[in-house]
């Protein structure tokens, strides 16, 4: 027995629309709806059946919906795509704190575009292919977020098959993450595989890049811009090297972006925007990050003065910040030239938590059983209710 | 008006009520919640086999009351 969650499921009593194109009038139809809602801080449904629109359409109804107000709390959205989810309608369904997908929904991911540009000066083109790539970056960031709980759940729940993994594949050697992609490619399609393969390589780039400089830097004693000024110095003179190796002969703008992207990923996990989703996730799924050993000691610094904070950022994030890169990569690539996605797809890359009428696990159901001991599902106790067949009768007589 | 139990509710309360489900979780299922989905999983199937004989036996039982109904009333059955 299933007892409902209203944190996890639609709610049409409070819902929103969002069905069409994304315009301003859409805007206009939706803001006094959603502002009538925020005010009972209760979960807002938002139903998705769009292809997207203006991007600036999505900032504001984006703000409306999860920016906090100076008197409101932030309101729990649900988003359930019902049909189409494509471009910024489905960073919409991927931003829900809890997002569903219907088993026939079409979701399709990619960068910002601009669809109203007509005559442009080489001026302005480069201003916008640079507002386009900085959009597209904050974009990525602000989904990883979201999608980053939920690959969580996944590591979690597959995390026990990871040492079988390693003996199929007879590599001792193989990550947790890429013990992880390995169990996800079951469900991916060949797009899906794609799109994490893409992930998984850029991963171990910055992976190896924060072992390389975050030490480096940490050893400087700076802190805060003159910190972050060390760890952009240490980025450019990888990428140097790294170019130099094969053997280019100047930076180009390719490695221009290389080092931005490299430099902002690496300030969102280790100095500052992304601390508290390192925090929430070593919290929730301690069991499954730390061995047995680990948990008592994160226990007791938990349990300890609150000035240490710094002290079990620091042990946390040993653990859970290589899985926030590998989130973050994902949402790199997804906001990169054209994904469409299968529910499938969606759910195992984390973008949304739930496919109707599959079999999948779900947070919801993790949340929503009776007594995590004794799995909900009745077993047929009605089987013993039924009454014996009547005495067999003599129907030749 | 009385606000409702949920507007109580923000987005950190329900990490609090995820986080503490999972420790649960853990407590009752030495292998975490990949063991729980799959005790969950396997309770399904059973759940499902056991329905289906249900409905077997059910169909069972309908057939021998109608046998008897129609036996009864001269039916020829």
């Amino acid at each position: 027995v299933l007892i409902p969650n209203p944190n996890f499921r639609p709610d049409l009593g409070r819902s929103i629309q969002f069905f069409g194109e994304v315009t301003d009038r859409l805007v206009n139809e939706l803001a006094p709806k959603i502002l009538q809602y925020r005010v009972a801080h209760a979960p807002i449904t938002v139903f998705i059946n769009s292809v997207g629109g203006d991007p600036a359409a999505m900032d504001y109804i984006y703000d409306l919906l999860v920016v906090k107000g100076p008197v409101e709390k932030r309101p729990r959205i649900i988003t359930v795509a019902i049909g189409d989810a494509k471009s910024a309608a489905a960073n919409l369904l991927a931003i829900g704190d809890y997002a569903i997908a219907y088993p026939n929904a079409s979701i399709h991911f990619h960068g910002v575009r601009y669809s109203k540009l007509e005559e442009v000066t080489s001026e302005f083109a480069s201003f916008i292919a640079t507002q386009l790539e900085s959009k597209n970056r904050e974009m990525a960031s602000r989904l990883a977020e979201a999608g980053t709980a939920r690959l969580a759940f996944h590591f979690a729940r597959l995390k026990g098959n990871f040492s079988k993994v390693r003996v199929a594949l007879k590599d001792e050697k193989l990550s947790d993450i890429e013990c992880l992609t390995f169990c996800l490619k079951e469900l991916l399609s060949s797009n899906g595989i794609r799109i994490i393969t893409k992930a998984v390589h850029r991963w171990k780039r910055i992976q190896s890049l924060s072992k390389e400089i975050m030490p480096k830097a940490a050893a400087s004693k700076k802190i805060g811009v003159e910190f972050g000024g060390k760890v952009l110095q240490h980025i450019i003179n990888h990428e140097v090297k790294e170019r130099k190796r094969n053997s280019a002969n100047q930076l180009d703008e390719d490695a221009v972006f290389q080092i931005m992207s490299d430099f902002l990923l690496l300030r969102d996990y280790d100095m500052g925007k992304h601390v508290d989703a390192v925090f929430t996730l070593g919290y929730r799924f301690k069991q499954e990050f730390f061995a047995q050993e680990q948990i008592v000691h994160l226990d007791k610094l938990l349990a300890g003065d609150t000035t240490e904070q710094d002290v079990v950022f620091e042990f946390m994030a040993r653990a859970v910040k290589p899985f926030c890169y590998f989130a973050s990569c994902i949402w790199q690539v997804l906001l990169e030239s054209e994904n469409p996605l299968s529910p499938m797809d969606a759910y195992a890359l984390g973008v949304v938590d739930e496919v109707y009428d599959s079999e999948f696990p779900s947070l919801r159901v993790a949340m929503e059983s009776e007594a995590p001991n004794q799995p909900n599902l009745p077993i047929a106790t009605h089987v013993a209710n039924i009454p014996p067949p009547p005495p067999p009768k003599n129907i030749s007589k | 008006m009385e606000t409702p139990e949920l507007t109580t509710q923000n987005q950190g309360d329900v990490n609090d009520q995820i986080a503490a489900r999972f420790e649960l979780i853990h407590k009752a299922f030495k292998g975490g919640l990949g063991e729980f989905f799959e005790r969950l999983h396997n309770d399904r199937r059973e759940f499902e086999v056991a329905t289906t004989r249900d409905e077997g036996v059910i169909y069972r039982h309908l057939c021998e009351a109608a046998k008897c109904r129609d036996s009864s009333d001269g039916v020829n059955s």
